[in-house]
């Protein structure tokens, strides 16, 4: 056996592969920019923030000395470009000097409120971090830092001393609201929601139980493609990852009746792999305090094509705050605020008005 | 010059179905198979495998041609070429150690980009194989060594105006461990099964499909 001319295969099949990658001047993949965004950490003319030990993408609107709304947006991992996009009319460069309207989407509420957006930390046009980094904990500490460094703002510039804020949450960021409140419950004067994530065990299994299969999907063309893909990039590094992950962008769950034109800069695949792992525990309550303590109200919106397979889910979730309201938007799903941003103002402004 | 030559060829030459090993024993020589499966999406293989004898290396060389499609959409715009060799590297009775060499193309649409690949892979399969039946545990390393990437309008109006369009250097690999087997009826139908785990190449979760499988059906002559 010529064992010896055996051993020569592999060292021809790199040699193949050397001379192949070694011609001409290839992109990186990896580096930011390429493929996805650079985030704040690498472009320097997004606009930012610095709080908590990290800098994190940001923009306010409005004047300050208006009541302050904090936009806290899903995922986790997404960012806050549907927030100040409107279907058909205006999608939000990154770059706030290339828009071109300055109040599109829930923005709008500007012209009563200071309207305040930051994608949360690892996601959107924030800096990216590794697994193991974040966690629900360091979400509430960066929300209260975010609160704390507006609030200090808005002292500073008009010397109003505000102790509170209202939040708005889409999604994950309901989740984050309720977290946040359960901790700082005096912080929060009210809270509106558009179809929040589950705030408990309970919540969290009748969703499950009333969601479709993922095998459901299969056939789907995005499905197929997000599959295939796989065999051409692979996601152990960020840039890919969040490559990869947007394929499945408002994709993922048909019962969400998801536009999946809505826009997003980046969705944050690390993040979005870990940060609701917690919500998976049989003990998960983030409401534990809420009824005893908060004083404020809560309104939560839905979609109407979303309530349809969630009957329950609203009361269910209402159930957790002492005082909460209900309205459906009819004719959208779980982008509904991208999709008729107009009516989830007004329905807004009636709400903190009363 | 000759054995380097016939060596590259040998590489350039392509896939990874394993099963064709039982037929390196064959006395015949020919074999188109097909294969339904799950991987990375849910696929259907054409294949060729054709056995003949390489003299520096004094033994049989099977090497293989196939092109793979999605079942859902069927097309050159979604589908993967490859190319092996499989060779067998260590024999004591019926335990066998076997390599499989290959290189690939791949093409994928999606709503966000397109995409061609060029990869290189080498499966090791260690297993006991008899005339009729084979059971084998496996090892596959695949590097994806250049993309050719291009935007869609979509990608840039819904996400990143300003993604670059052209040729990347390799976007990652992969491992995949798995165990396989398979039969051989009247000598001449061949029907193996195989089941694979796929990870990144530093041992991430691959993020698509958990498990790969595949179910290949052959025919000698």
């Amino acid at each position: 056996m010529k064992l010896k001319k055996l051993w020569t295969l592999p060292i021809v099949a790199m040699l193949i592969t050397l001379t192949l990658t070694g011609c001409g001047e290839l992109l990186d993949p990896d580096e930011p920019g390429n493929l996805v965004p650079r985030t704040v950490a690498e472009d320097p003319l997004l606009p930012r923030i610095e709080v908590n030990g990290t800098i994190l993408h940001a923009e306010a609107f409005g004047d300050i000395s208006n009541p302050i709304i904090i936009f806290l947006h899903g995922g986790p991992g997404s960012d806050y470009r549907a927030f100040i996009s409107q279907i058909g009319v205006e999608n939000a460069s990154r770059y706030p000097n290339e828009r071109t309207i300055t109040n599109g989407g829930l923005s709008q509420l500007q012209d009563e409120y200071y309207c305040v957006f930051y994608d949360q930390r690892g996601a959107g046009l924030s800096p990216r971090f590794d697994k193991g980094v974040v966690d629900f904990d360091m979400y509430v500490a960066d929300l209260d830092a975010v609160i704390n460094h507006y609030l200090q703002k808005k002292e500073n510039e008009t010397g109003i001393g505000d102790d509170q804020v209202y939040l708005m949450g889409w999604s994950y960021g309901g989740i984050l609201s309720t977290g946040y409140i359960n901790k700082h419950p005096e912080r929060v004067k009210d809270v509106v929601m558009y179809e929040p994530g589950p705030f408990s065990k309970k919540v969290w299994d009748y969703f499950i139980e009333n969601s479709e299969s993922p095998f459901a999907q299969i056939g789907e063309d995005w499905l197929d493609g997000y599959l295939l893909s796989h065999d051409h990039i692979t996601s152990d590094t960020h840039e890919r990852a969040d490559y990869q992950r947007i394929l499945g962008a408002f994709r993922g769950q048909p019962e969400f009746n998801q536009n999946p034109n809505t826009p997003l800069w980046r969705l944050g695949a690390f993040i979005s792999n870990e940060n609701l792992d917690f919500s998976q525990s049989d003990n998960y309550d983030i409401t534990s305090n809420i009824t005893a303590s908060f004083q404020g109200r809560m309104l939560l919106i839905a979609g109407k094509l979303t309530e349809e397979p969630y009957p329950e889910y609203p009361d269910m979730q209402m159930s957790h705050y002492p005082q909460a309201e209900y309205v459906a938007i009819a004719g959208v799903g779980h982008t509904g605020l991208w999709e008729k941003p107009d009516e989830v103002a007004a329905v807004i402004r009636n709400f903190l008005t009363q | 010059m000759k054995y380097l030559i016939t060596a590259v060829m040998l590489f350039v030459v392509v896939n990874q179905l394993s099963a064709q090993t039982i037929i390196n024993d064959s006395p015949t020589e020919n074999r188109p198979y097909l294969r339904v499966g799950i991987e990375p999406t849910t696929m259907i293989t054409f294949g060729y495998q054709r056995n003949f004898n390489v003299g520096f290396l004094n033994r049989k060389v099977t090497s293989y041609a196939e092109w793979g499609t999605s079942m859902y959409r069927f097309s050159f715009n979604n589908s993967e070429l490859k190319l092996g060799a499989i060779l067998l590297v260590f024999e004591k009775g019926g335990f066998k150690v076997v390599n499989n060499l290959n290189l690939s193309a791949g093409s994928v649409t999606t709503h966000n980009f397109d995409s061609k690949k060029f990869a290189v892979g080498d499966e090791v399969a260690v297993g006991f194989y008899k005339k009729s039946w084979f059971i084998a545990t496996t090892v596959e390393y695949e590097k994806i060594y250049l993309n050719r990437i291009e935007h869609t309008e979509f990608y840039r109006a819904t996400y990143y105006e300003d993604a670059e369009d052209g040729w990347y250097k390799g976007a990652g690999g992969m491992f995949q461990f798995g165990i396989e087997g398979g039969g051989t009826i009247k000598r001449k139908y061949d029907i193996h099964l195989e089941i694979k785990m796929p990870f990144t190449e530093k041992f991430n979760s691959y993020g698509g499909s958990p498990l790969h499988l595949n179910l290949g059906f052959g025919y000698r002559f």
